[in-house]
């Protein structure tokens, strides 16, 4: 509270001082003529002139020639023209000739920053990446994430294995929270959205769920004019508490570029999604048999032939029965993936209207997706609507930005290590069993056909199972700016991102995994879940600025502002279980009907402010201050004040460097922000069982299994940044580079703790963690012709993200991120060590001879200790691109690549277990002794029987050693081969513009670990910290396409 | 600029105003009703599913039959193997724990407090039991007290404890004071019948750590014998559960799981030991508890209860065709409404014989035997109330020539007594196979085949391994367990298992 008051203090303080200072301008009228001509020196007729904060306008004539009266000494002068940039000079004489040059060039010089004001690069102290829209829309994305990959250096994108529609992963300068959220915000066109993933995998747990994907699957890449990365605590600290992971601006297209007309632009493009089959098993042994003396043995009934693992008879094409009683060959069925699954497409139709004059431009675009899913009956939908307008009344800025946005999905796939996951379902399915044996997945009462318990039917997954959720989605924007002098402006802003989401899904009755009494004759079961999801997240922001334009040599801006940030959500939930009526799959149709709700709700309050002080345009200071007030936490603990700093030194006009650096800029800043966690977390509360008990006895428990902390206080980030820039040889070639440390401390962790609590997570606010790296970014021209030029951008980022305490002075307790299904591996934060560690079981090895030790039955012994096995996070990533143009062709191709991950598999580690990997086939006739030592420390004399084959491979299944591999990969992500239509024939045809792209991606994985079979090295399912473990998910894609854009005029 | 700074200050007066209800969740209360949790606790005994239980103790105990080779059940299989750890902390232990820190200061409660510390007795000495030494002391103070790394007891710290806490609890009842009435969903509040249940624990407990440590277990046999112990079938300590939907729901009984979910087809089966010493001896229970499915096995259903046709499956080896095995009775111990016996007279009565065998305590054994025999028997009427005739229901003829055809041996005493413990207990199969442990019968693992790879190293199982997440969580805590009590492995004895 009292940081709270000496920031307000100061920044009264600030206030008055400018006050004072820009008050001190006189007046006096002068009169300014000149004249406006083109970038080829044609004049321009119709361009508006106005003196920088009056009312005082003119239009140039058709010679281009102007004159305007202005009351002060050295007024500023601002020309608009539709097509233009705007252009603002200072009028040192009564002489003032003006070049314009067409928007989008000039556009390259202003930056959007924090709170959406733009800035000149020039005097940023800290790092802010842009990236063009036409670098994440040339290769069509269902989700804008994915278009980001390896594009901007620092910043970390997770291709997540969890399908088209599914949330991704993005984490900027490593992670910075512990367990918390380490995705940045996103703010679109001012909006801070919620997009955090909705639901299904947020909370992974190990059994998996649906992904009902983040915030950003309702962006359409064709609507994006730019995204400008905030890296930095510096460049993020305005935003306040929501910033602690950096920030990711995106700017759609507005219609400013219209140049005075309407124009209309259409883009459709189509792209195919095809399985990369990467399973290669074992194709020599088929079924397990059970029920009889051996399991080796061929089935001699259909009950024999229900076994789940393929640790059966070899495939010698005898005739046996299988489980639906037929009599087939016993023979290997071949590419059970392939025929799985189907090719998916993706067809995106964008158009658009936009236009402008003088003082209003406007955008619409409308853009339908239809996406069809590599698994069957899964698709996906996207309908948006968007429109943006600017418009000048006076003194007065008008921006409106209405997003809506409705898309549906139908049968999302299910992810993770569940039986309802088809990949779970086909790993285990045995190699005689053909697909077609399996259709339609139920029998003629509707049962689910089953060739063994416990795994489903993958076609009764996807024909009797039902998923369906939609979502109508609107993120709005109302900014007034009403410049009160031609020094002083204030601005409000009301930013609003709705949602309400429907989601259904069902089981029928008949359903194995599900029914209870297992298909009993009254045939109950069945279950239902129902749900509306309200989230709402409100803006409301006053800020008061001050940009007096230079004195003398020095120049002075800045703002001082309120915000207040709330979120809420709440979700109605009708579940139940066993259908009354058979087909008819409703609540009301249920027999036992659960219906609950939630509500959340939380609040930030903030005060904030920045002022930049500048020396002739080559020497930035900014320095800004936020204080917030956290709903969440707890009242005598609940705000915090934080500082930045930023400077900024062109030094290529400072002083006289050689001529063949054209740029060169050092900047350095240093900031904090802070941050706090979800409501409710202070408490314990008790919640009702959704049965009573006898039908009148309520029974009652304790309802959180997370344990409250009363003491709860918030977080601190500290960072400090130094960077690079500079151009070569006319900008033929330059890089950017920086250099980063971070540190958070009293981090808010969510851990997992030993059941023996009573719970299974805590609450704490423990742990300093330290992220520190090195990004680059080259780019150049190399070649450069009439004809022919190549263009190359390459990034490369180093960041060490090291766990450096997590108790308060004593040694911490590691912290538990993520568990595989079968527990036997981890990801771990433990003290001094990288972030992300996977642990696990190892093999015990003899410490003098470094062999293998097996036990009595010729085992191998685990090591039950849990070892350092690797690390789940990339600490080195690359990209590189090249852009080769030839006359009015381009080929773009785009190598994504990482280092320092590894991944624990469970596909094959269950391979293992249910003799499906290819090394089970060792030992199958003959048996054999394992090479290493037996417990006496003598040689192994065991001989493991063909007969004990299964336990001994089942005993590896849960060494995590064996299935720790290196998740290195170099891809070939983006191809795009693009023709544009020559002049001639846009003339012909009526076209203003026109294009044709023939687009690819993941197409080639260029290196990953040879060990690595069966999966891809980026199969991670979640989208949170839970990473470097594999789990049976969605399978790797190669997608191809074709895009079509056009304009008319 | 002064409106400004008027509006900035407006919002930083107010900064955090309304905070506190807006972080007050509106879904859950922050006080729970006694009456409402007491009855979540006595329900929640018993695990709601049944991977530990079954797959693992009952197969132990060679009740049930589980499809595998006896390697595989012994192999690491964490998920299955820690659910009753996890069920047990997480949910009755969790309630009970607070119910009893909520009544600890308040004199008007007393009979709250003891009736919450004689259930943590029981859920800790089911939890000990099975993997010996465990988070105790410092376990179930996530909340209250900090605790995120409990530290792991010793067994025997932890069997003092329970005897001290079920002493405290047994004197401190005052039947002047407010008892739970109709809340208590076992005793409906009456407090003489929690001090039997109190004192026939403690004699459970003491006859426990019999060979560990004589001296106490006398001490505390004597001591339970003279508070009072269960006098009859009306004092058993039964939990009668009220539905057949929902399989792993509050309100029904968490082993029926086992028969009713989809295992039925192809999983559980009564293991050969349990079936043949039924037969053996002409048991009338045979049919109560068993009954052979019908084919073709495509729905759940019921099957022929006629004692003849009952078989069990061996063990590990599965020579005996599924199929021609037996299920439990659809119409007792296989539906969700079944009640559950967590401590009976009849137990009490073979503890005492044992007791006396022993010569710990004086008394008739061969009258405890028969007492418990016929008590055993008696007690399944609770089962045979689902419209199946002649209902579980063993009538006192019947009794009486069971114990004429199978008399009571001096001779073999410890071995009958067991024995009848045994089939008594299911499907407590915690209970059982720790007194298996204890006493050594029935031995069910002699008599197999060694020449079959699926009875390999097939021994009495000691424990159950520690849940893996513990490795992850609590390392520190575990290791020092693990180098204390012996390798993290089934054939590792707990303290009170000595051979």
């Amino acid at each position: 509270m009292r940081l709270a008051i000496t920031s307000l203090k100061m920044l009264v303080i600030l206030f008055t001082t400018l006050w004072t200072f820009s008050s001190s301008a006189q007046s006096r009228s002068i009169t300014i003529s000149g004249v406006v001509t083109d970038a080829a020196g044609a004049p321009l007729s119709g361009v508006n002139v106005n003196v920088k904060g009056t009312s005082t306008s003119t239009s140039t004539d058709v010679k281009g020639a102007y004159s305007i009266a202005a009351s002060n000494q050295r007024p500023t002068l601002v020309f608009t023209f539709v097509g233009m940039a705007p252009q603002e000079l200072v009028a040192h004489n009564s002489q003032l000739n003006v070049q314009m040059v067409v928007a989008g060039k000039e556009m390259e010089g202003v930056v959007v920053t924090a709170l959406n004001i733009k800035k000149n690069p020039r005097s940023l102290g800290y790092s802010v990446a842009q990236l063009d829209g036409s670098r994440v829309n040339t290769v069509q994305t269902p989700n804008l994430v994915n278009a980001l990959s390896g594009k901007i250096a620092g910043v970390d994108v997770g291709n997540i294995a969890n399908g088209v529609a599914g949330s991704k992963r993005v984490v900027i300068r490593g992670a910075t929270s512990l367990t918390g959220d380490n995705n940045p915000l996103w703010v679109i066109d001012g909006v801070p959205i919620n997009s955090s993933s909705l639901g299904g995998l947020a909370n992974n747990t190990p059994e998996g769920g649906y992904d009902y994907g983040d915030g950003l699957t309702g962006v359409n890449p064709d609507d994006i004019e730019s995204i400008s990365v905030l890296k930095g605590n510096a460049a993020a600290a305005l935003y306040g508490s929501r910033a602690s992971n950096g920030v990711i601006l995106v700017t759609t297209k507005s219609g400013r570029s219209a140049g005075g007309k309407t124009s209309v632009d259409f883009s459709s493009s189509l792209m195919l999604d095809q399985l990369y089959d990467l399973s290669n098993f074992q194709n020599v042994y088929g079924q397990s048999s059970i029920n009889q003396l051996n399991g080796r043995e061929l089935p001699t009934s259909a009950d024999n032939a229900k076994g789940s693992d393929s640790w059966g008879h070899i495939m010698d094409g005898t005739p046996a029965p299988q489980f639906d009683g037929v009599v087939r060959p016993f023979s290997p069925v071949k590419n059970i993936y392939k025929d799985f699954f189907r090719t998916g497409s993706t067809i995106t139709n964008t158009v658009s209207l936009y236009g402008s004059n003088a003082n209003h431009d406007y955008r619409i675009s409308v853009s339908d997706l239809r996406n069809k899913d590599i698994v069957p009956n899964s698709n996906y939908a996207r309908t948006s609507v968007n429109t943006k307008t600017h418009s000048k009344f006076g003194k007065m800025d008008v921006d409106l930005v209405i997003n809506y946005t409705f898309d549906k999905a139908n049968n999302r796939p299910y992810i993770g290590g569940n039986h309802d996951n088809s990949l779970y379902s086909l790993l285990y399915l045995p190699n005689t069993i053909g697909l077609e044996t399996l259709k339609p997945g139920y029998d003629s009462l509707g049962r689910e056909l089953l060739y063994t318990q416990g795994v489903s039917n993958p076609f009764y997954v996807i024909n009797k199972e039902k998923e369906a959720d939609s979502k109508n989605r609107l993120m709005a924007s109302a900014t007034l700016k009403y410049e009160i002098s031609n020094w002083l402006y204030v601005r409000g802003r009301i930013t609003r991102d709705y949602y309400l989401s429907k989601r259904l899904q069902y089981i029928p009755d008949g359903n194995a995994s599900s029914s209870f009494p297992y298909n009993s004759p009254s045939n109950i079961g069945g279950i239902f879940n129902q749900r509306a999801v309200e989230s709402s997240s409100n803006e409301y922001e006053v800020l008061v600025g001050i940009n007096p334009g230079l004195k003398g040599k020095f120049g002075v801006n800045g703002f001082v502002g309120g915000n207040i940030s709330s979120r809420a959500s709440s979700q109605l939930i009708e579940s139940g279980n066993t259908f009354i009526v058979p087909d008819v799959y409703t609540f009301n149709n249920l027999k036992t009907k659960l219906p609950s709700t939630s509500e959340s709700r939380r609040r930030t309050n903030s005060v904030f402010g920045s002022l930049e002080l500048s020396y002739n345009k080559f020497l930035y200071l900014t320095l800004t201050g936020r204080n917030d007030w956290f709903s969440t936490l707890p009242l005598d603990n609940n705000n915090l004040f934080y500082p930045a700093a930023s400077l900024s030194f062109v030094f290529s006009d400072a002083f006289n460097l050689p001529a063949a650096i054209s740029f060169a800029k050092f900047r350095a800043s240093t900031a904090q922000v802070s941050g706090d966690t979800d409501p409710y977390q202070l408490d314990l509360s008790y919640s009702l069982d959704a049965f009573t008990y006898n039908n009148t006895l309520p029974l009652q428990l304790i309802g959180t299994s997370n344990i409250p902390n009363k003491k709860l206080k918030p977080l601190l980030s500290t960072d400090y940044e130094m960077g690079l820039e500079m151009d070569f040889l006319q900008n033929r070639i330059g890089f950017e580079a920086s250099y980063y440390s971070r540190q958070i401390k009293d981090d808010i962790v969510r851990t997992g703790v030993s059941s023996a609590t009573g719970y299974s997570t805590a609450v704490l606010n423990v742990g300093k963690m330290e992220n520190s790296g090195l990004e680059l970014l080259v780019r150049g021209t190399p070649v450069k012709t009439k004809n022919f030029s190549w263009d190359i951008t390459a990034t490369f980022t180093k960041n060490n993200n090291k766990v450096v305490a997590l108790g308060d002075g004593v040694m911490g307790v590691p912290i538990v991120l993520a568990t595989s299904k079968s527990g036997n591996a981890f990801v771990r934060l433990t003290e001094g060590e990288r972030y992300g560690g996977i642990y696990g079981f190892s093999y015990t090895i003899d410490s003098a001879t470094g062999q293998k030790i097996y036990d009595s039955r010729g085992f191998p012994l685990v090591n039950s200790t849990a070892k350092y096995l690797g690390n789940s996070t990339y600490d080195k990533m690359f990209g590189f691109s090249n852009t080769f143009n030839y006359k009015n062709l381009s080929l773009y191709l785009f190598v994504d690549a990482k280092f320092g991950a590894d991944i624990y598999s469970e596909t094959n580690a269950t391979a293992y277990k249910n003799g499906k990997h290819m090394a089970t086939l060792f030992g199958r006739e003959e048996g054999f002794i394992a090479e290493g030592l037996n417990q006496a420390g003598e040689k192994n004399t065991v001989m493991v029987m063909p007969d004990n084959l299964s336990s001994y491979y089942n005993q590896i299944g849960n060494i995590s050693e064996q299935f720790i591999y290196d998740a290195s990969f170099v891809k070939l992500r983006e191809v795009a081969l693009r023709y544009r239509f020559t002049n001639r024939i846009l003339d012909k045809i009526g076209f203003a513009n026109a294009s044709v792209s023939l687009v690819a991606r993941n197409l080639l994985t260029i290196y990953k670990d040879k060990n690595l079979e069966n999966v891809d090295p980026e199969s991670n399912i979640a989208a949170n910290n839970q990473q470097g473990i594999e789990r049976m998910g969605y399978p790797a894609t190669r997608n191809y396409g074709l895009t079509i854009k056009f304009t008319i005029k | 600029m002064l409106i400004v700074l008027v509006a900035v200050s407006g919002i930083f007066s107010s900064c955090d105003k309304g905070f506190k209800d807006l972080n007050t969740s509106v879904d859950f209360v922050s006080n729970p009703t006694l009456d409402f949790l007491l009855p979540y606790v006595q329900l929640t005994m018993v695990d709601k599913n049944y991977y530990t239980q079954t797959y693992y103790a009952a197969a132990y105990a060679s009740q049930i039959n589980t499809n595998v080779s006896f390697p595989s059940i012994t192999a690491y299989k964490s998920t299955e193997m820690s659910e009753h750890w996890v069920w047990i902390y997480r949910n009755p232990l969790k309630n009970i724990v607070d119910l009893i820190e909520r009544c600890e200061d308040d004199p008007s409660r007393i009979n709250y407090l003891s009736i919450g510390r004689i259930l943590k007795v029981y859920l800790f000495h089911s939890l000990t039991d099975s993997y010996g030494d465990i988070p105790y002391f410092e376990a179930i103070k996530g909340y209250s007290g900090g605790i995120t790394t409990p530290k792991y007891d010793p067994q025997q710290k932890i069997y003092e404890d329970m005897f001290k806490e079920l002493t405290e609890a047994i004197a401190a009842f005052t039947p002047s004071k407010t008892n739970p009435g109709s809340a208590d969903i076992v005793y409906n509040g009456d407090i003489a019948k929690w001090k039997k249940f109190a004192n026939s624990l403690m004699l459970r407990l003491a006859l426990r750590i019999v060979k560990v440590d004589p001296a106490n277990a006398k001490k505390y046999a004597e001591q339970a014998i003279a508070g009072g112990l269960l006098a009859s079938n009306s004092d058993n300590f039964v939990v009668n559960y009220t539905t057949q939907i929902s399989g792993t729901g509050t309100t029904s009984n968490g082993t029926a799981h086992t028969w009713i979910s989809s295992s039925y087809i192809t999983t559980y089966r009564f293991a050969q030991p349990f079936v043949d010493s039924l037969k053996l001896r002409n048991d009338p229970r045979t049919s109560v508890y068993c009954m052979r499915v019908k084919l073709p096995l495509s729905s759940y259903q019921e099957g022929n209860h006629d004692p003849a046709v009952q078989r069990g499956r061996d063990q590990f080896a599965q020579t005996v065709p599924r199929d021609s095995a037996s299920v439990a009775n659809i119409r007792t111990f296989g539906r969700y409404a079944a009640p559950f016996i967590h401590l009976s007279y009849a137990q009490v009565q073979f503890q005492l014989a044992e007791l006396a065998v022993r010569g710990i305590v004086t008394g008739d054994a061969k009258a405890y035997y028969e007492n418990g025999v016929k008590a055993a028997m008696s007690q399944l009427s609770i089962f045979g109330n689902d419209g199946w005739n002649p209902g579980g229901v063993i009538t006192t003829a019947q009794q009486d020539a069971y114990l004429a055809a199978n008399p009571y041996d001096p001779a073999d005493a410890l071995k009958q007594i067991n024995t009848q413990y045994w089939i008594e207990t299911f499907p407590n199969y915690y209970e059982a196979w720790a007194n298996m442990r204890r006493s050594g019968y029935p031995d069910t693992y002699s008599a197999l085949d060694r020449t079959l790879s699926s009875n390999l190293g097939a021994e009495l199982p000691r424990r159950l391994y520690y849940p893996r997440d513990e490795y992850a969580s609590n390392p520190g805590n575990i290791n020092d367990a693990v180098s204390r009590q012996g390798q993290d492995l089934t054939s590792t004895r707990v303290w009170w298992d000595k051979p």
